[in-house]
């Protein structure tokens, strides 16, 4: 499809109030049959469309009434039978051609032609005398169906009748079809025959020429008939392997309509648009043809929305389009909008937005169709007076943090993100560091025996280029605090920053779990705690295992290492009285892993569930029942269903 | 000049109009845009063969009718100057400029062993040309056909080796024709 045109669709219909189109939705039928519109017309645009579907209508109907005419006229000729009638089945007989079944003769002046669509008709002018060659030419359109083709292009002109250039196009293909049958005669006759044949057409140039669907005509024009002549005079037979171009550059050709080129960009490409040379109308084109199609798609276009919103605000529009469903779309326009308001009256705020991120964490599915994530965005806290950087005690500069926590649903094809809970907060130590206390977007807990626990999957998973616009905080100058998945910290170039709905998987994971444990009894306690992660979809095993298992037996074909989560066994660890104690632990990770580019989400995915298994001094060993609950990074909870209000700064 | 020489300094421009698409070598600069400036340009090759082609019209009155595929071509290959136009270039064109070129070398060397066939009877040479002929448009489809729907590379190698082998014998053959095609030294007095 053509985008200009896709953007100008756009560009009008956001203008208007249509019925039948809007500026969300492509312009490609949704259906194998399009269905005729039931609601009233209410714009321009809607007029138009009847005003075509009128047209094309009564084309049609014109052309099954001159149809019907002529088979009329037709039945009322008059049957040719005796020397002319054996004349013209002689001729079938010896080129071994279909005898037509009915020979009339009507009067007119016009040459002999073919009509009907099941049963053909030849008809011949009153009193003609059977020239062999005629003959010749209208049985060979009756052998290679011609009737059929020319129904075919009548059927196309109506479909097309407000385009000169198709109709400049069918009435070439019918040329082309009466030349073709042309070569065909010429090809069983020989030597002086042929000439002849010319002399017969030269002998048409000035009959009328007279389209009507559903009948051959032999003359068709003195223009036309000049080229056939033409053509005959250099005749020779097709070359051998004609049929093999042929069919090549037909198979090329039906091959590239039916499946398509190739995408234009890869899975990794960012899908860019110019603020300055694409409004609204090309950005919303655009949407409509790049909607995320993965998970990890959908959440590296969704962090970066917000990354862009309020510095290059046509940026977050295409990446915010590229993951709401179609309903949702006047919505991300509004915001643009707003955006554009607010950073014209406010410029004070840019500065001060999120623009450091984003970081996924916890992905998890929510025991349906979709996922459970939070995506993270990153700022300095703002300098207070009497503030110095670095700070004397060289502890790093604290970063406030904004988690949105999202629902990823399919949409189809595609995927779409839905914010479920908004949480801020501070991060004094950095993201990294064993004493983040941050909640996973679902936590396990349960209580036994004196002792409390609370689980929550919290790998993080980067996208792209990873962690953007590290330099613009002071902290990652300390490695340990973020992630460091490109090593030196640089400007994001306009391709890192632009989204990548088609991303088959992420680019860095980091498995992680944090683990809190109090002691809710009375006293001093000792216990040794043992966590397994487990998933419903037996085929998954977290990678600590399969070390486990490294000399035992093979794991099946069908294993899938998952990287996000492990298995963590405590020693003995003594609690105080109401003591609690909260572990971010992490298991490792990487980024640039060639697995990491794989779509197979169960390597990334936190487990379903978790056990617990407890030992205390005495040897006794119980276990945890642990249920889940859906919970903010700060602890708090949040439901399935969404926020009814946006919040945005 | 005689008709022999005609014949002969026609193919003897196709000869080196096909070379010259079979060739690229190219010198890349950037001045704030790309461009890059071909050294065999291939717009060069296409007048070549036209010229070729127009040529021998006389003796084969359909090599005539190639002439406007190779203006078309001609003036579609003057991109390979500005390599950036591509990604902005309709899928629907590209595919139609390979179609209307796969056409234009088939009738072409079928044209050429037609005309071998006339003026050379019973030399090998036809059947080698459409041989080749043959060859080179089933490479062409099948590396179209591995592009949409096999991606195998290994595919894509064998079909690029296969296909540059095919050239070479349609060059060597296009010089062999030339070469019986040229005209009898003229006897010194």
């Amino acid at each position: 499809m053509w985008p200009w045109l896709e953007a100008a669709r756009a560009g009008t219909e956001l203008t208007l109030d249509s019925a039948y189109s809007s500026p969300w939705t492509l312009s490609l039928p949704r259906g194998p049959i399009p269905l005729l519109p039931a609601e009233a017309p209410r714009s321009l645009t809607d007029w138009l469309f009847l005003l075509y579907l009128a047209g094309a209508l009564g084309l049609a109907l014109w052309y099954l009434g001159c149809a019907l005419l002529l088979s009329l006229r037709v039945s009322r000729g008059v049957p040719v039978e005796g020397p002319r009638r054996a004349a013209i089945d002689a001729v079938a007989q010896r080129y071994q051609l279909p005898r037509p079944r009915r020979v009339v003769e009507c009067r007119w002046e016009r040459s002999p032609f073919l009509t009907g669509f099941l049963a053909p008709a030849l008809v011949l002018p009153m009193g003609w005398e059977p020239d062999e060659k005629v003959i010749l030419h209208e049985l060979l359109h009756l052998k290679h169906r011609d009737l059929w083709a020319g129904w075919l292009t009548a059927a196309l002109r109506c479909l097309h009748w407000c385009d000169p250039l198709l109709w400049l196009v069918f009435d070439k293909v019918d040329n082309d079809r009466e030349a073709l049958c042309d070569q065909r005669v010429l090809e069983r006759l020989e030597g002086e025959d042929r000439r002849d044949y010319g002399r017969v057409l030269l002998s048409m140039a000035d009959s009328r020429t007279v389209r009507v669907p559903g009948a051959t005509t032999m003359a068709n024009g003195a223009r036309a008939i000049q080229a056939r002549i033409q053509a005959i005079a250099r005749f020779k037979r097709f070359p051998r392997g004609m049929a093999l171009v042929s069919g090549c550059m037909g198979a090329a050709l039906v091959m590239a309509l039916a499946v398509g080129g190739p995408a234009p960009g890869g899975e990794t490409d960012p899908v860019t648009v110019s603020p300055q040379g694409c409004g609204v109308p090309g950005i919303l084109a655009t949407v409509e043809r790049s909607r995320a199609a993965t998970v990890a798609g959908a959440l590296d276009a969704y962090g970066k929305a917000m990354l862009h919103h309020l510095h290059q605000p046509a940026l977050a529009l295409l990446c915010r389009g590229m993951t709401v469903p179609e309903k949702g779309l006047p919505q991300a326009l509004e915001q643009y909008r707003e955006a554009l308001r607010l950073s014209e009256e406010h410029p004070e705020q840019l500065h001060r937005w999120w623009r450091s991120g984003p970081v996924f964490r916890g992905l998890v599915s929510d025991g349906g169709v979709g996922y459970l994530c939070q995506v993270f965005w990153f700022r300095d806290q703002e300098m207070q007076a009497g503030d110095v950087y670095p700070r004397e005690d060289g502890a790093p500069w604290p970063v406030e943090y904004l988690c949105h926590t999202v629902h990823l649903l399919p949409d189809g094809p595609y995927w779409t993100v839905e914010k479920l809970a908004e949480t801020e907060g501070l991060l004094e130590n950095g993201f990294y560091n064993i004493q983040l206390p941050l909640c996973g977007p679902v936590t396990w807990s349960g209580e036994a025996n004196g002792l409390r626990l609370e689980v929550s999957a919290a790998q993080i998973l980067e996208t792209g280029d990873g962690f953007l616009g590290r330099e613009r905080l002071r902290t990652p100058r300390d490695s340990s605090s973020f992630p460091f998945t490109t090593g030196e910290a640089e400007e994001d170039n306009a391709l890192s920053s632009a989204p990548m709905p088609r991303l088959p998987g992420f680019s860095a994971l980091y498995s992680g779990m944090v683990v809190t444990r109090e002691n809710t009894c009375g006293q001093q306690r000792s216990y040794m705690v043992d966590i397994v992660p487990y998933w419903n979809d037996p085929d998954i095993v977290d990678i600590h295992t399969t070390y486990d298992h490294a000399n035992a037996q093979a794991l099946p074909e069908t294993a899938v290492e998952n990287r996000a989560s492990f298995h963590q066994w405590y020693e003995f660890h003594t609690l105080e009285a109401g003591e609690q104690i909260t572990f971010h632990e992490g298991g490792g990770g990487g980024s640039g892993w060639r697995d990491c580019w794989t779509g197979d989400l169960r390597q990334y995915t936190a487990p379903d569930g978790f056990t617990a298994c407890v030992t205390n001094a005495q040897g006794e060993t119980f276990s945890v029942p642990l249920t889940p609950r859906y919970t903010t990074p700060d602890g708090g909870s949040f439901s399935l269903a969404p926020e009814r209000e946006e919040v945005l700064p | 000049m005689t008709r022999q020489h005609i014949r002969f300094s026609a193919l003897r421009s196709i000869f080196w109009g096909t070379l010259l698409l079979f060739l690229d070598f190219d010198l890349n600069f950037r001045f704030g845009f790309s461009f890059t400036l071909p050294l065999l340009p291939n717009c060069i090759g296409f007048w070549l063969v036209a010229r070729g082609t127009r040529s021998l019209a006389a003796n084969r009155p359909s090599l005539g009718l190639l002439g406007p595929f190779w203006l078309a071509l001609g003036l579609w290959s003057l991109q390979q100057f500005f390599p950036g136009l591509s990604p902005h270039i309709p899928g629907a064109l590209s595919l139609l400029a390979a179609l209307v070129r796969m056409y234009a070398d088939f009738q072409l060397f079928t044209d050429l062993a037609g005309l071998a066939e006339a003026l050379l009877p019973g030399a090998p040479l036809p059947r080698q040309l459409r041989s080749a002929r043959t060859a080179a448009v089933l490479l062409t489809t099948l590396f179209y056909f591995q592009d949409l729907l096999l991606r195998a590379p290994w595919l894509t190698v064998a079909a690029g080796a296969a296909g540059f082998c095919a050239r070479i014998y349609i060059l060597l053959r296009l010089w062999q024709l030339s070469r019986a095609m040229a005209p009898a030294p003229e006897a010194s007095i």
